[in-house]
């Protein structure tokens, strides 16, 4: 989806880095040959006083030995509270979806009428609904529902949302990047859930309009963050040099800016991500979402609702696993924030 | 309202008798041992200093010396990740610094002693009226009633000589220049008759005219109110000027103290030594170079030269000149390449940027950039830009790199015309003429590598990936990087080996003309010195017309054959350096010449030195 949003480790280099270049600049004959001769001062120069730029209150970027395995100690500095909860719960999440595919305590199909409305038992420990069927193992196939919603709509929005708003940051005042932010500001007044209940009204009740109508409506939060981060990354001096050295646009674009925005959007992708897994769970409650016989969270809430009176449990561990997802995910999304806004990161 | 606090140390610090007992006992400042580490890492190693009422000193180092936490430390402003051990003690104050509470140090900051930084920009408070900045000094400390504190801001205000004090009182920081603000600060660390004041390179973002205003306010008002000074800097000529004493940091450590005249005509350590040869851009070595930390062995001090400055003007006696040196090579170069045409012409060149509308229905403001400028470069030449902020000089960069277009006018780089060229012709024209930038830290894209930053003018020309790691290694060898630096990322980089990587960029694609600006400004001395030997070293190697833009006339004055000295959007006077140098015709020129603090200019002026008028 998107490139990982930290350093590359620089304390790994490819270790053939040195022997491709060494020969090639022996080889390399320029016809006015830079090289200067052997007992040039500057080489030792640069072993001198440039190197002797201490950090002076240890966070510095401008750490000063270029031998040294700084680089990695400063990226580890990242681990706050939100990101390693976020990643828990989203771990969590994550691992009963994939864990569904190998293994559930029962089959999610198959109705036991004499196993119908059980409290939480060693047999069945989330107990079960009015068919007999077990509610962990509903649980379990609902994440992979959860995860889907989120993952489609999320990269719906990403990959259509992060160009526009690179067009527009990089064409910013003009007519186009006008055109652009217009729209997105017509789509930002568009509430998701009417959006998708307009869906549903057109293409019928399911999964899929949901996760299209999601992502659409998630579309304008990821043109705004990718056109500030572009609008920023244009103005700085990196981009003027590649624009000196004839760098067209999309070159721009692809070398230059995407990367240094990643990180924002992966932020936004995370809050994103968040946002559709409680609207699917609204959707799937109103039965627009997810239809009969594929299990999801808010489904499982909406046929709890008779037995809320006898049988809470029904409704508690959808809801549980519902705020479990949304908060992993939106803690996950503020953890890597802090961590990647250096200003931030100051203060802690 | 009269003070509670002390009423009787504060009514005596200006007058006389009493003053001189407090000095005679002990220091104003005493700092023992200060010893400031990060976890494991000492960034301060013990550190003994003390500092008298009404005495200047100055503290010089380069970034990551140690100087400003120094400073931090005295002030109590330290980041709390930081600890500091030792003692720091205060003239009439109670026991050690170090070890007093926020609120105990609150009640000395502002009124016992303060601090002017370095970014009068980020210093004040955005949303308030000067003069009420200057007033809540007074206020928060008591030491005068709500309107009284109004009256005297004004008068703090005329006495930093901002014109007209009481409309600059109702003025927001965005409305006045940088120096003015500097000013103000100037006038809010006054306010409260502080006996200590820390200045934190003060004037380092300032212009050099301006610099020199600012720097005879803080000297008198120090003498006036006999206040013990505290100045940071890395420019020696600076606090030659300033200071009666200076102390030298190298790497967290206090390497050298004693007068100025002692530091700057008798260093002793060998790191003040080199940061001396490396800083007089006037001195050479036998090859036409600057002297480095490496090289100072071979290094005359300049201030020993000082008598004679001003008959001979710039050069050590002895060392061969680089502009001979240079002028050889140069002028093959020039008549092989293009005997008669300029390489570069710029022709009644006008930019006028048109400001975004502040209300729907104004008119848009028109800002001139430039006002019409005239100017031919021949191939091979040195030419240098001078200029303050707001000159034009960038402006006229962008538009010669083809970055920007004119308003009107002609520029003809090559045989390109920039202003009415076609895409096409401008590719052409870029792959001719390379850009180093001003900030060695904003210029490399921190997400790649740097083989990748060096070859990016490469893969645009279609030079195969071999072929483009070749020339990458070549030109790391040519600026003195390791072949392995390819593999590494801007950051593991310090500020001079970024800005060779830079240098390395604009020259991989092998132009023909070099345009700089002010590559050397934001690096440390000594680093500046070797920065611009490459520059030197590479102009000569690879027969470079170089168009070098700097507001430090010493820089130019080195480096450059010729010269073309802006204001305002105009070039006032341009003509070969040495000329302009010695033998300014316009006033603004002559201005600049004189306002460029030099230590030799220093110690020559020593009979009529400001720092002893009465």
């Amino acid at each position: 989806m998107t490139p990982e949003p930290q350093h590359p480790d620089p304390a790994a280099p490819e270790p053939s880095a040195a022997a491709r270049t060494a020969p090639a600049a022996t080889a390399g004959s320029a016809p006015r040959s830079p090289i200067p001769n052997g007992n040039d001062p500057r080489s030792t120069d640069q072993h001198g006083a440039d190197q002797h730029r201490t950090a002076p209150d240890g966070t510095d970027p401008d750490s000063t030995d270029p031998t040294g395995p700084a680089a990695p100690a400063r990226q580890r500095v990242g681990w706050n509270a939100s990101l390693v909860i976020g990643v828990v719960l989203v771990g969590i999440v994550v691992l009963m979806a994939l864990v569904s595919y190998l293994w559930t305590p029962y089959d999610p199909t198959q109705a036991v009428p004499d196993d119908r409305l059980q409290g939480m038992t060693g047999d069945h420990w989330f107990g079960t609904d009015r068919y007999g069927r077990d509610t962990f193992t509903w649980i379990m196939y609902g994440s992979r529902i959860t995860l889907l919603v989120g993952i489609v709509s999320v990269a719906i929005a990403m990959l259509i949302g992060v160009p526009l708003g690179i067009i527009a940051g990089m064409t910013n005042s003009g007519i186009l990047s006008g055109l652009i932010m217009r729209g997105n500001d017509l789509l930002l007044a568009f509430p998701a859930l009417l959006l998708a209940i307009v869906f549903s009204a057109v293409y019928g009740p399911g999964t899929g309009p949901a996760m299209v109508a999601l992502g659409i409506a998630s579309i304008p939060g990821f043109a705004r963050v990718a056109r500030s981060g572009t609008m920023q990354v244009m103005s700085t001096e990196y981009v003027m040099a590649a624009r000196a050295a004839n760098r067209r646009a999309p070159a721009i674009a692809a070398r230059h800016v995407l990367p240094n925005i990643a990180g924002m959007v992966v932020v936004q992708g995370s809050v994103a991500f968040a946002l559709a897994v409680l609207a699917e769970a609204g959707l799937s409650f109103l039965g627009l979402g997810t239809q009969a016989p594929t299990p999801s969270w808010g489904r499982m809430l909406q046929e709890s609702q008779q037995f809320l009176g006898t049988r809470p449990e029904l409704a508690l561990f959808p809801g549980l696993f519902i705020a479990i997802a949304v908060l992993g995910f939106n803690l996950l999304g503020d953890g890597l924030r802090d961590r990647m806004d250096p200003k931030l990161r100051g203060r802690e | 309202m009269s003070t509670p606090h002390t009423p009787a140390a504060r009514d005596t610090a200006n007058g006389g008798p009493a003053t001189t007992d407090s000095t005679a006992d002990a220091p104003l400042v005493a700092v023992e041992d200060l010893t400031i580490s990060a976890g494991g890492r000492t960034l301060l190693h013990p550190t003994s200093f003390a500092i008298g009422a009404g005495e200047r000193v100055g503290l010089i180092g380069e970034s990551g010396s140690g100087k400003s936490l120094t400073s931090q430390a005295i002030m109590g402003l330290l980041p709390q990740e930081l600890t500091a051990r030792g003692s720091i003690a205060l003239a009439g104050g109670s026991g050690n610094l170090l070890q007093q509470s926020e609120s105990q140090l609150a009640r000395l900051r502002g009124r016992e002693m303060s601090m002017v930084f370095q970014e009068p920009m980020s210093a004040l408070n955005p949303l308030m009226r000067v003069g009420d900045q200057v007033a809540e000094v007074m206020r928060i400390h008591r030491t005068a009633g709500a309107a009284r504190a109004r009256e005297r801001a004004v008068e703090l205000l005329d006495s930093v000589r901002l014109p007209d004090p009481a409309a600059a009182a109702r003025a927001f920081p965005h409305q006045l220049s940088g120096g003015q603000r500097q000013r103000v600060m100037l006038a809010m660390a006054l306010a409260n008759s502080p006996r200590l004041l820390i200045c934190d390179e003060p004037t380092t973002a300032l212009d050099v005219t301006v610099q020199a205003q600012v720097l005879e306010l803080i000297g008198e008002a120090v003498e006036r109110e006999n206040t013990g000074l505290l100045f940071i800097t890395h420019d020696l000529a600076v606090v030659a000027g300033v200071c009666e004493r200076v102390m030298v940091m190298y790497r967290g450590e206090l390497v050298e103290s004693g007068t100025s005249e002692q530091i700057f005509t008798d260093p002793q350590h060998e790191y003040t030594r080199g940061l001396l040869a490396a800083s007089d851009l006037t001195a050479t070595d036998a090859r036409g170079r600057l002297f480095t930390i490496a090289t100072a062995a071979q290094y005359h001090s300049g201030a020993e030269a000082g008598s004679d400055t001003d008959s001979d003007p710039g050069r050590t006696t002895g060392a061969a000149t680089s502009t001979p040196a240079g002028e050889a090579t140069r002028g093959g170069v020039g008549t092989s390449a293009d005997p008669d045409a300029p390489l570069i012409e710029v022709t009644d060149l006008v930019k006028t940027y048109r400001r975004t509308k502040s209300s729907l229905f104004g008119r848009a403001d028109e800002v001139p950039a430039l006002g019409g400028i005239s100017l031919s470069i021949p191939a091979g030449r040195r030419f240098g830009i001078v200029g303050e902020s707001g000159s034009g000089k960038s402006t006229l960069l962008k538009i010669l790199s083809g970055l920007d277009t004119p308003t009107s006018g002609r520029v003809r780089v090559g045989d390109v015309e920039v202003g009415s060229a076609g895409e096409a012709e401008l590719r052409r024209m870029r792959e001719d003429l390379q850009i180093v930038f001003q900030d060695p830290f904003a210029s490399l894209d921190p997400r790649m590598r740097v083989a990748d930053i060096i070859a990016e003018p490469l893969v645009p020309m279609g030079v195969a990936a071999g072929e483009r790691r070749s020339r990458v290694a070549d030109v790391l060898q040519a600026v003195g990087l390791d072949a392995d630096s390819a593999q590494r990322y801007p950051h593991q980089f310090s500020g001079g080996q970024r800005q060779r990587i830079s240098i390395a960029r604009a020259l991989v694609c092998r132009p023909r003309i070099l345009v700089a600006d002010e590559p050397v400004s934001a690096l440390d001395v000594s680093v500046r010195a070797q920065v611009l030997n490459l520059l030197t070293d590479l102009v000569e190697e690879y027969a470079l017309t170089l168009v070098f833009v700097s507001h430090d006339l010493g820089v130019v004055r080195h480096l450059c054959s010729d010269v073309a000295v802006m204001r305002g959007g105009e070039i006032v006077e341009s003509g070969p350096v040495e000329e302009i140098y010695t033998d300014p015709q316009h006033p603004y020129t002559a201005d600049l010449v004189a306002a460029t603090p030099t230590l030799a200019a220093v110690f020559a002026d020593a009979g009529s030195d400001p720092r002893e008028r009465p």
